[in-house]
C-alpha cells in the first residue's frame, strides 16, 4: 500500500493517489496501464480512457480515484474510476521542473526544491517571480522562471476545472474543450451560462448537471437560449444551414419541454440576442449558419462581378480559338457545342458551372482548358474531395491535382499564385464549410470553375452548393449532355441518362459465364432481402480479380454486416493463420478496406476517403506530427497512393469499408459496384442515380427486380436541404429584401 | 638592481593613467568597476589600492564616473524617466499581448465553426 505524502486517501472505498507517469506499460484502444510514482514508492495503474478521456504522457502528474484491486497475475494494481492531470505535491515537484520547464535539468530541480521545500508552492501559485530570480534563493533566470510561472498557472486552472467538472456531473474531455478556448477563464465563464458548454455537447449532457448543480430554472433565459441553439445544432447536424419556423419551434419545445408559449418566446429572445437570423419570413438561421453562408455569397458575388482587387475589373482575356483547334487535332477529337461554350466561359469568367453526368466528355473539356491555360501566364489547380478522384483527375489530365484537405495544407504554406484557376471536381460533393476554406485560400484575383452532377446526393457536410448554383439564372453555367464513345461502350451512361430521364433503362441478368469484356452496363441479381448481404459477399470474392470493386448498401446495419462477413473471410492468410490485428481495434486486420467516418484533419483524410490498412504494428510506434506532438501508431494504411500512420485516436473514427452507404463515397469511381438493395426507404430515384455513377463498367444490383424498376422510372427527391444561399447571394447582388 | 616601494606605486599610477587614456572597455561586476580584473590587466597588486592615495583617489574617480554613467542614458534621460518609458512600453506591450490572445481565440473559434457548425459564446 502507498504510504508516502505524495499520495493522499479518501474515504469510502474508493482512494485518490496522486503520482507522476514514469512509463506506459501498455496501450490498448480502451485503457493505458501505467506505472505512477510518488517519492520512492510505484504502483502500477490500469486507466481506462472513459475515465481519464485523455492519453497519459510520461512526465505527467496525474490525480486517480480509484481502488486497489490484486490480480493472481499481475499482483496489486490501482483500478481508475476517474484521473485528471494534476499538480504535483511533496517531491514530485522535482520530476515536474524537470520534464515541463525546459532550462530545469533535474540537479537545478532539486535545488530548487532543497532551498524552497514546500514554500515552492507558495512561490509558483502566487507568481513570486522574485523569489525564483532571487540569486541567493531561486537563482534562475528570468525567463526560465516566468515560464515556469505561465506553465503552472495553467495546468492550476486545468486542475481546478478538471475538479469542478467532475464535481458538477461533466465529463473530463468537456472540461478539456472548454479549457481549450476559455483557457484560464473557463471556471468564471462556466459558473455565469453552463450552457456555453453546448458548443462542445448535446443539450442534454449539460441540462441535467444545470439544473441540478447551478440551480438553472427550467425557464431561465439562459436555457432557453440554449434550446434555440441546440434546435439550430440538431438541424445543422442533419445537413441544413437554415430551419423553417415551424420546424424550430417543435424542436425548441421537444428539446427543453418548455410550453408552445415559452418556446415562442425563447425564439423571441434568440432573435434580440442575434443567436438566430430571420432570413425569410418563415425561416431562421444559427448565427453561425448565416455567418458561413453569407461568407460563400459574398465572395461568390465577388466573383460573378468580375472585379479585381480594389473593384478594379479584370481583363479576362478571350479565347484562342487556334489553340482549340489545334487541340482537336491533336487529340483526333470534335468539341461539341457545349463543351466549346464550357471552355469559352471557364477560361473567361470567374466563375463557372459544368453540370453534366458521367460519359458527357467532361474530362475532354478538361484537357482542352488545360491546352488553352498551357499559353496563358495563370495557372491551375485541382482539386477533389476524395483521394481516389483527385487521381483519376490527376491521371486523365496529366496534371497535379490534390485532395482538398491535402490542397488546403499544401496552400497554408505557399500561397496561390495571383490570378490561379481552380477547379473543383466533383463539386456536387463540396459543403459549406469546405467551400469556405477553398474560397479563403482562392487569390483576390482567382478563379473558380465547379464541375458535377447536380442530380447526385447531397454532399456528406451541410448545406448545398454546387447544387444550389446550378438554379442561379446569374450564374454562368453549361450543361453538357451528348455522351460520348468511348463512355458509352459499358453502357453506364445510357443508363444513367434514362434514369435521370426517368424512364426504365436497359437491365440484364448478371451472368457470370461472360468474359470480362462483356462485364458491363446494368445487372441485376433476384435475391430475397435476406440473402441480399451472402450474395453480395459472394459476388465481391468472384469479381475480386476484375478491378476496383466497391459495395453500397442503403443502411449501416448492412454495411456493417457485409464487412463482418468479408473481414472475417479475409482475414486469413493462404496458411491459415490469422493475419495481424490492430491492437487498439481489433476488428480490422492487415489489408482490410477501410473507410473514415468523420474529417480526419490531422491526416488530410475526409469522412468517406477509402484505404487499406498495409502495416500493423506489433509494438505501436511513436510518430512526432508536423505540429510537434506526438502519438501512438497503431497501423499504416494507404489512401488514394498516401501512406498514412494512423493512432487509437484516428481509428475511433474509423471502420471497415468493404461497403459503405452511398453518401459515404463523395464521388469515388470504380470499375464495379455491387449495389446490395433491400427495401428501404432511404431509396429514391436520386439514391440508385447515384450509386450506378460510382460504376465506370458495369453495376450489378442485388435484390428485388421490381423495386430496382420502380426506382429508375420514379420522380427524383427534391434535395431536401433547408438552406439560405440562394437568397444570401441576392442580397449580395442586390442589396437584401424582406 | 631590485625597484623601490615608491617606484613601483609611481609606475602603477602612471600605467593606470595611460590604460584610460586609451578609453578602454572598463570591466564591471554588480554595477561597480571591477577593480581585480583592470589591476590583473596592468600587473598592479590589488592591496596597493589601498595603500596608494594617487590609485585610491583615480579608482574613486572612475567609479563616480561610472556610476553616475549608469544613470543617466546616452541621450541624457534620467532613471525616473527611463523607468516611465519601460513602464509606458510594458503597457504597450501588455495591451498587444491582449490583442494576440483575441486574436488567436478568434481564429480558433471560427475553426471551431466551421468544423462544427457550433459558435463559441
Amino acid at each position: 500500500m502507498i504510504t508516502h505524502p505524495a499520495f493522499s486517501s479518501s474515504s469510502d472505498d474508493s482512494q485518490v493517489i496522486i503520482g507522476l507517469i514514469k512509463s506506459l506499460l501498455h496501450t490498448t484502444d480502451s485503457s493505458a496501464i501505467v506505472s505512477l510514482v510518488g517519492g520512492s514508492e510505484r504502483i502500477k495503474a490500469i486507466m481506462p480512457y472513459r475515465s481519464i478521456q485523455v492519453v497519459p504522457q510520461i512526465g505527467e502528474v496525474w490525480s486517480l480515484t480509484g481502488e486497489y484491486e490484486y490480480h493472481d497475475d499481475y499482483g496489486e494494481q490501482f483500478i481508475t474510476s476517474f484521473g485528471h492531470r494534476t499538480l504535483p505535491r511533496g517531491t514530485l515537484i522535482v520530476a515536474y521542473f524537470q520534464h515541463h520547464i525546459p532550462g530545469i535539468g533535474i540537479n537545478k530541480a532539486k535545488a530548487l526544491w532543497s532551498v524552497f521545500g514546500n514554500e515552492i508552492y507558495r512561490v509558483l501559485n502566487d507568481s513570486d517571480i522574485s523569489a525564483l530570480t532571487d540569486k541567493k534563493r531561486g537563482n534562475l533566470p528570468f525567463d526560465i522562471a516566468h515560464f515556469a510561472i505561465e506553465k503552472w498557472q495553467i495546468n492550476k486552472s486545468e486542475t481546478e476545472a478538471a475538479r469542478f467538472f467532475h464535481q458538477k456531473g461533466f465529463s473530463t474531455s468537456l472540461a478539456k474543450k472548454a479549457l481549450s478556448f476559455y483557457g484560464t477563464e473557463t471556471l468564471d465563464k462556466i459558473v455565469d451560462n453552463p450552457y456555453r458548454l453546448l458548443a462542445f455537447t448535446s443539450f442534454d449532457a449539460i441540462d441535467k448537471p444545470s439544473i441540478e448543480c447551478f440551480g438553472v430554472e427550467l425557464n431561465d433565459q439562459r436555457r432557453m437560449l440554449a434550446g434555440v441553439t441546440a434546435s439550430v445544432y440538431k438541424a445543422y447536424d442533419s445537413g441544413h444551414m437554415a430551419i423553417p419556423t415551424r420546424e424550430l419551434l417543435k424542436n425548441v419545445k421537444q428539446i427543453t419541454h418548455l410550453s408552445t408559449e415559452d418556446s415562442h418566446t425563447a425564439i423571441s429572445l434568440a432573435l434580440e440576442a442575434k443567436i438566430i437570423v430571420e432570413n425569410y419570413k418563415d425561416k431562421y438561421q444559427g448565427l453561425g449558419q448565416f455567418q458561413m453562408e453569407s461568407f460563400v455569397a459574398r465572395k461568390l458575388v465577388q466573383l460573378l462581378g468580375n472585379f479585381g482587387k480594389g473593384n478594379r475589373p479584370l481583363i479576362t482575356p478571350d479565347l484562342n480559338p487556334t489553340l482549340l483547334a489545334e487541340f482537336e487535332k491533336t487529340n483526333e477529337l470534335y468539341l461539341n457545342k457545349a463543351q466549346k461554350q464550357a471552355i469559352a466561359l471557364a477560361f473567361t469568367k470567374r466563375l463557372v458551372l459544368i453540370c453534366g453526368g458521367a460519359g458527357v466528355g467532361k474530362t475532354t473539356f478538361l484537357l482542352a482548358l488545360h491546352h488553352q491555360m498551357n499559353n496563358s501566364p495563370r495557372v491551375i489547380a485541382q482539386v477533389a474531395l476524395s483521394g481516389r478522384t483527385a487521381k483519376k483527375l490527376a491521371d486523365a489530365t496529366q496534371s497535379e491535382a490534390s485532395t482538398i484537405d491535402a490542397f488546403l495544407t499544401k496552400v497554408r504554406k505557399k500561397p496561390l499564385a495571383d490570378g490561379t484557376k481552380l477547379i473543383i471536381y466533383e463539386a456536387s460533393t463540396i459543403d459549406v464549410p469546405t467551400m469556405i476554406s477553398l474560397l479563403r485560400v482562392l487569390p483576390s484575383e482567382g478563379s473558380l470553375v465547379l464541375i458535377g452532377d447536380s442530380y447526385q446526393l447531397p454532399p456528406t457536410g451541410s448545406g448545398l452548393v454546387f447544387q444550389a448554383l446550378c438554379d442561379i439564372p446569374d450564374i454562368p453555367k453549361v450543361h453538357l449532355s451528348e455522351i460520348h464513345c468511348p463512355a458509352s461502350s459499358t453502357g453506364i451512361p445510357f443508363v444513367l441518362g434514362d434514369i435521370r430521364g426517368e424512364k426504365l433503362p436497359a437491365i440484364y441478368s448478371f451472368d457470370k459465364s461472360l468474359s470480362l469484356d462483356k462485364q458491363v452496363g446494368l445487372c441485376h441479381i433476384d435475391s430475397n432481402e435476406k440473402n441480399i448481404s451472402s450474395i453480395a459477399v459472394g459476388l465481391s470474392y468472384f469479381v475480386a480479380e476484375w478491378g476496383e470493386t466497391q459495395i453500397i448498401a442503403p443502411t449501416v446495419a448492412l454495411c456493417d454486416d457485409i464487412n463482418i462477413q468479408l473481414h472475417n473471410s479475409y482475414k486469413y492468410t493462404e496458411s491459415d493463420q490469422i493475419k495481424p490485428l490492430v491492437r487498439c481495434k481489433k476488428s480490422i486486420a492487415l489489408d482490410d478496406v477501410i473507410v473514415c467516418t468523420k474529417n480526419i484533419h490531422s491526416k488530410n483524410l475526409t469522412n468517406g476517403s477509402l484505404g487499406r490498412i498495409t502495416y500493423v504494428y506489433d509494438h505501436p510506434e511513436t510518430v512526432i506530427l508536423a505540429n510537434g506532438d506526438t502519438e501512438i501508431s497503431f497501423a499504416v494504411a494507404e489512401f488514394g497512393g498516401e501512406e498514412v500512420k494512423l493512432s487509437a485516436n484516428d481509428f475511433q473514427d474509423i471502420k471497415l469499408g468493404y461497403a459503405i452507404t452511398c453518401n459515404r463515397l463523395n464521388g469515388g469511381e470504380f470499375d464495379r459496384v455491387i449495389i446490395a438493395m433491400p427495401e428501404s426507404r432511404v431509396l429514391d430515384n436520386t439514391w440508385i442515380y447515384t450509386s450506378i455513377s460510382r460504376a465506370n463498367k458495369q453495376a450489378v444490383v442485388i435484390g428485388n427486380i421490381n423495386i430496382l424498376k420502380a426506382l429508375c422510372i420514379s420522380k427524383p427527391k427534391e434535395l431536401n436541404r433547408c438552406i439560405a444561399l440562394p437568397k444570401l447571394i441576392e442580397d449580395a447582388q442586390y442589396g437584401p429584401t424582406s | 638592481m631590485p625597484i623601490s616601494n615608491q617606484h613601483k606605486s609611481k609606475k602603477a599610477v602612471e600605467n593606470l593613467l595611460s590604460w584610460l587614456e586609451s578609453s578602454p572597455v572598463i570591466p564591471t561586476y554588480n554595477g561597480r568597476i571591477n577593480k581585480t580584473a583592470i589591476c590583473k590587466q596592468l600587473k598592479i597588486t590589488r592591496s596597493t589600492i589601498s595603500s596608494n592615495k594617487s590609485l585610491k583617489t583615480i579608482f574613486e574617480t572612475l567609479e563616480s564616473e561610472i556610476t553616475n554613467y549608469d544613470h543617466e542614458s546616452s541621450d541624457g534621460n534620467s532613471e525616473k524617466d527611463l523607468r516611465t518609458i519601460v513602464r509606458q512600453l510594458e503597457n504597450k506591450l501588455a495591451v498587444a499581448e491582449e490583442e494576440i490572445l483575441s486574436l488567436k481565440g478568434q481564429i480558433l473559434a471560427d475553426e471551431f465553426l466551421l468544423h462544427t457548425g457550433r459558435v463559441i459564446q
